[in-house]
């Protein structure tokens, strides 16, 4: 509550939820927004839409601020949703225009840092950021006869580059097929020596194939020269290498998968992703369709499989947490990460959660980028990415078990913006019915393995009819983890969910993406009555320093500590769901 | 002894001599003198002169001879020369005046004069001045030398009451980077940062006790300083503040003093002259002393000083004056029917009225010089209510605003010569 000191925002040097609430008891309070913005030449313009000091830098009155938003996106969304900003600076006087084109100091202004920040007053120790990133390629700088536009993406976009790295060349590879040219070559995570659908799993391309002292048209002098991934694998068993030649016996048998002896493996290179076939040795025979072995000679048509362990993660190669995270380091160039990215990657329990024990393996060959790989990796243990105030990756979890039941903000019709709040039911992810497709091979593109199919019986009853939906688990490849996701998912999904627009005032400026709020309103026929609710995205209008947010309700959502026991519940993390 | 013929009758020959003639006159008598000049011996005057009203305050007239006689000048100003023909009306000498005056008193007194000088040669005194009004007004005179011409007078007209307007700065120099301060806190707090019109931008102090800001205004003949004003301090009410001038830059000897006032109300301090200054400085400085400040510095944000537009006594704004305080602070209207805010600043914003402003003098000039090269573009410090004395008075209505629009001025026209205008001006501190 707030105390005699009418004005404790004049006086206070720390920024924290107490001064937010006594503040708010005054029904005021001097919370300011700055940007500064990376020149071409050297230092930063640093700007506000007010003249004021942060410390001992000054920001000149230069533009007005836009809506700035963080966003976890949507749930089983396939669609990745970054924050922009778009910013308007004053140049009226032509302050700028020596870093403009044709300027003396003109130095281009794509990919220039832009920060901007919130807090109070002039006390820097206050201020945080809002949003981080960088003037995007395409459509990032722009100018009319008075200002300077700049339009910026978050760290999700600077991430978010593509992978693999590199494509099968003539120029690396001069006897390569022309149909690999331009394919890439395999990014591999994960265990490929393990539950196999059949003798090895992992395609590895040979890269010689138009060597006529490869391929018999001159001679067979020359090995069959294989590449296994452009990444350095952790292992590489040179006695699980597979010749894949479809031979038809008399007998109407069939054999694809015939062994290559490791007395032909020769050529290892050090990083394991690179070998060599020799060819005739009589090392390595192959029973040809008459039952006859013949030595082993390169024929087209021919494919190689193997088994690897990829990209070495120390004791976390196969955990899916950890190898996001390192895919979004090698192929993004993040180096921020909160510190939560090592809790879940040993999360232990309940079993449906156990992230620590769920088994992961990744084969990419078409081009991906890095954040949307990472994000889908992340989704299907029912995890999200975001990036938080900090500035740095964080997740944020959708386990029941990590919901906060009693959350310690409160939310009340004094903290919403009048005629701000919109409650909806998110059709897009209400479902009561699913079925899980998993474990993509490297050789078919496909999932090879679905679950059976799982419903919630109370919720279909309600429904009047089921709403079923494939879920995608194609990194995932052990059954029972699989079964467990879907089951989790399911019990989230018909369950109702409930979005909620609303905007809030200053009070609920230092939430973040991910928090849990305790919603108790009464807004016309609208009534929610010490609600849990998890921040799904977050803004800051600078017109009243608004926050406009939009949460997602668990009025009829149950989960461990919060069980309100409405009529008409069904689903929730107790909801029985069974198999069909 | 030279006889004279009084034309009494009692003062003339037979009894006016010898045992007549007394020591002294008891009467108040007249004058007359009929003088004849029959002596080589340098003569001062002679008159005739005829009273016929004894009472009454006798004139004087002088007649002029045509004749004139001198007998040391070998015959050419005697006749037959020094007579008709050859006597001038007039000496085409040039002559000296001397003029020994003393003024006793301090009532106001008028001083009128029409002279066409047309000669540039050193003549002792030039004056050239009208003067058309009969209301008494004193005398200033503004002496710059530039070629010696012995004496040169600028004529204007100071008080310390009227609407003043200071718009032009010589505080800022000529570069713009004139000022520096004996302590300066790192960061963006420059001693040049007084130099802008953005108030919020400040010089700042990294501790306090006794701390002098110091501005060269970089004109060699000095400055006169008859308004100043320090925009967005810090200082406390016990502060002393001193602002001092100087003709070099060690301040030895110091030319002017003056301990300004802090203000109770808002975070401005003025001063303002009380009589036109004649001393031009070139260095003046503001010396803080406010060591119990619990900020633990001092700063400020705009200084601005100079030589004020002022408006003379016959003419002022109306009294519907308007003032303002606006407040930026940004609402959000909740659902708990309390609105909420986010503050951000209070400006002021001060409504001048004036009313039939005669064409004729200079007080509408000044407002059109304001509109015509200030325009609604560069802040002015506008006074409404100076006070030599008292600056809260001073500060009740001053602002440091630019005009939020140039103003429409209607004109009543008498006849071709007199107009006179009424217009409204808005000043806005938020522009």
């Amino acid at each position: 509550m707030s105390s005699s000191d009418r004005f404790p925002y004049l006086t206070a040097t720390v920024l924290d939820q107490s001064l937010l609430d006594n503040s708010h008891d005054n029904l005021t309070c001097q919370l300011e927004l700055i940007v500064d913005i990376e020149r071409p030449d050297t230092g930063f313009i640093r700007a506000s839409d007010r003249n004021k000091y942060v410390g001992s830098i000054f920001y000149e009155a230069l533009l007005k601020f836009p809506i700035i938003s963080r966003t976890v996106g949507d749930w089983l969304v396939n669609t990745l949703e970054f924050s922009d900003l778009i910013l308007r600076i004053s140049n009226v006087d032509g302050r700028f225009n020596e870093i403009l084109p044709s300027g003396v100091s003109y130095d281009g202004w794509i990919g220039r840092d832009i920060t901007v920040q919130l807090g109070l007053r002039d006390v820097a120790a206050t201020y945080t950021t809002i949003f981080g990133g960088e003037v995007t390629p395409v459509g990032g700088f722009g100018r009319d006869v008075e200002s300077i536009t700049l339009q910026a993406r978050d760290d999700f976009d600077k991430v978010n580059k593509q992978l693999p790295t590199t494509v099968f060349t003539s120029s690396v590879f001069p006897d390569i097929s022309d149909s690999l040219i331009g394919s890439g070559i395999p990014v591999i995570y994960g265990d490929w020596t393990q539950t196999l659908t059949e003798a090895a799993d992992v395609l590895a391309f040979i890269v010689n194939t138009e060597d006529d002292d490869m391929n018999g048209n001159t001679s067979r002098t020359n090995n069959v020269e294989v590449v296994i991934s452009q990444t350095t694998n952790k292992t590489f068993d040179t006695t699980k290498v597979y010749l894949n030649r479809e031979i038809k016996k008399a007998d109407g048998s069939v054999t694809n998968f015939h062994l290559i002896s490791s007395s032909d493996i020769t050529a290892v290179a050090a990083n394991k992703n690179q070998f060599e076939i020799i060819q005739d040795s009589g090392n390595t025979t192959i029973t040809d369709a008459d039952g006859v072995p013949q030595n082993f000679v390169y024929e087209s048509g021919d494919l190689i499989f193997v088994q690897v362990v990829g990209v070495d993660l120390g004791a976390y190669d196969d955990n899916i947490v950890w190898q996001a995270r390192n895919i979004l380091i090698t192929y993004g160039g993040a180096a921020s990460f909160n510190a939560n990215w090592a809790t879940f990657r040993d999360k232990a329990s309940p079993a449906q959660s156990a992230i620590s024990t769920i088994k992961s393996r990744i084969w990419q060959q078409d081009a991906i980028p890095a954040m949307e790989l990472a994000l889908s990796l992340l989704e299907q243990v029912r995890l999200e990415i975001f990036v938080d105030r900090e500035r740095e990756f964080k997740i944020n979890s959708l386990h029941f078990e990590d919901y906060v039941s009693s959350p310690t903000f409160r939310v009340t019709n004094f903290d919403v913006q009048k005629g701000s709040f919109k409650p909806r039911i998110d059709v897009r992810t209400n479902f009561n019915r699913a079925k899980g497709l998993f474990n993509r091979l490297p050789g078919t593109g496909e999932n090879e393995n679905e679950t059976s199919v799982f419903k919630n019986t109370a919720a279909i009853t309600q429904a009047g009819k089921d709403i079923s939906k494939r879920l995608v688990f194609p990194n995932l490849y052990i059954r029972t983890d699989v079964n467990n996701q879907v089951t989790e998912i399911i019990r989230l999904a018909s369950s109702y969910l409930e979005t909620i627009e609303l905007t809030n005032t200053w009070r609920t400026m230092l939430k973040d993406v991910g928090d849990f709020l305790k919603l108790n309103v009464q807004i016309e026929s609208a009534v929610y009555s010490d609600v849990p609710c998890m921040i799904r995205s977050i803004g800051y209008d600078p017109d009243g320093l608004k926050i406009p947010l939009k949460i997602w309700s668990f009025q009829m959502t149950p989960f461990p500590g919060y069980e309100p026991g409405f009529a008409g519940t069904v689903g929730g993390y107790n909801a029985t769901i069974t198999e069909e | 002894m030279t006889a004279f013929a009084i034309q009494f009758g009692y003062l003339e020959l037979n009894y006016l001599e010898d045992e007549y003639l007394g020591g002294g006159s008891l009467g108040s008598d007249g004058f007359q003198a009929n003088a004849i000049i029959n002596t080589s011996d340098a003569v001062g005057m002679q008159a005739t002169a005829s009273i016929s009203d004894q009472e009454q305050p006798y004139g004087f007239q002088a007649n002029r001879a045509q004749n004139i006689y001198h007998t040391v000048c070998n015959g050419y100003l005697e006749e037959a020369y020094l007579v008709d023909l050859y006597l001038a009306s007039y000496n085409c000498g040039a002559g000296g005046w001397q003029a020994n005056q003393i003024v006793e008193s301090l009532e106001p007194v008028g001083f009128q004069a029409l002279g066409v000088i047309d000669t540039s040669d050193a003549v002792g005194m030039q004056a050239q001045g009208i003067i058309f009004t009969d209301t008494p007004s004193g005398m200033q005179a503004l002496q710059v030398l530039g070629t010696p011409l012995g004496f040169q007078a600028t004529i204007s007209l100071y008080n310390s009451q009227q609407l003043r307007i200071l718009c032009e700065f010589p505080s800022r120099g000529t570069s713009g980077t004139n000022w520096t301060a004996t302590n300066t806190a790192s960061g963006d707090f420059s001693a040049n940062n007084l130099n802008t019109d953005i108030v919020e931008e400040v010089w700042r102090s990294s501790t306090t006790g006794s701390i002098n800001v110091v501005c060269d205004t970089e004109i060699p003949q000095g400055i006169a300083l008859d308004t100043l004003a320090i925009i967005n301090h810090n200082f406390t009410a016990g502060a002393v503040i001193t602002l001092e001038g100087a003709d070099n830059s060690g301040f030895a000897p110091i030319g002017f003093s003056q301990t300004l006032q802090v203000l109770s109300k808002r975070n401005n301090i003025y001063y303002i002259a009380p009589t036109l200054p004649t001393n031009l400085l070139r260095y003046w400085r503001i010396n803080i002393s406010d060591n119990s400040n619990p900020d633990g510095y001092y700063e400020m944000g705009t200084v601005v000083f100079g030589a004020a537009a002022i408006f003379t006594l016959e003419e002022c704004f109306t009294d519907n004056l308007g003032k303002m305080d606006k407040d930026f602070a940004d609402k959000v209207a909740t659902e708990g029917f309390t609105n909420v805010s986010n503050s951000r600043a209070l400006k002021r914003v001060i409504d001048l009225n004036f009313q039939s402003l005669n064409e004729q003098l200079p007080n509408i000039a000044i407002l059109d010089t304001v509109f015509t090269t200030f325009r609604t573009t560069h802040k002015c410090l506008w006074i409404p209510t100076p006070d030599d004395t008292d600056q809260e008075i001073t500060d009740r209505f001053a602002v440091f605003a630019k005009l939020s629009v140039i103003p429409m001025q209607r004109y009543k026209s008498v006849d071709n010569l007199t107009n006179y205008v009424s217009l409204d001006v808005n000043l806005d501190e938020s522009l």
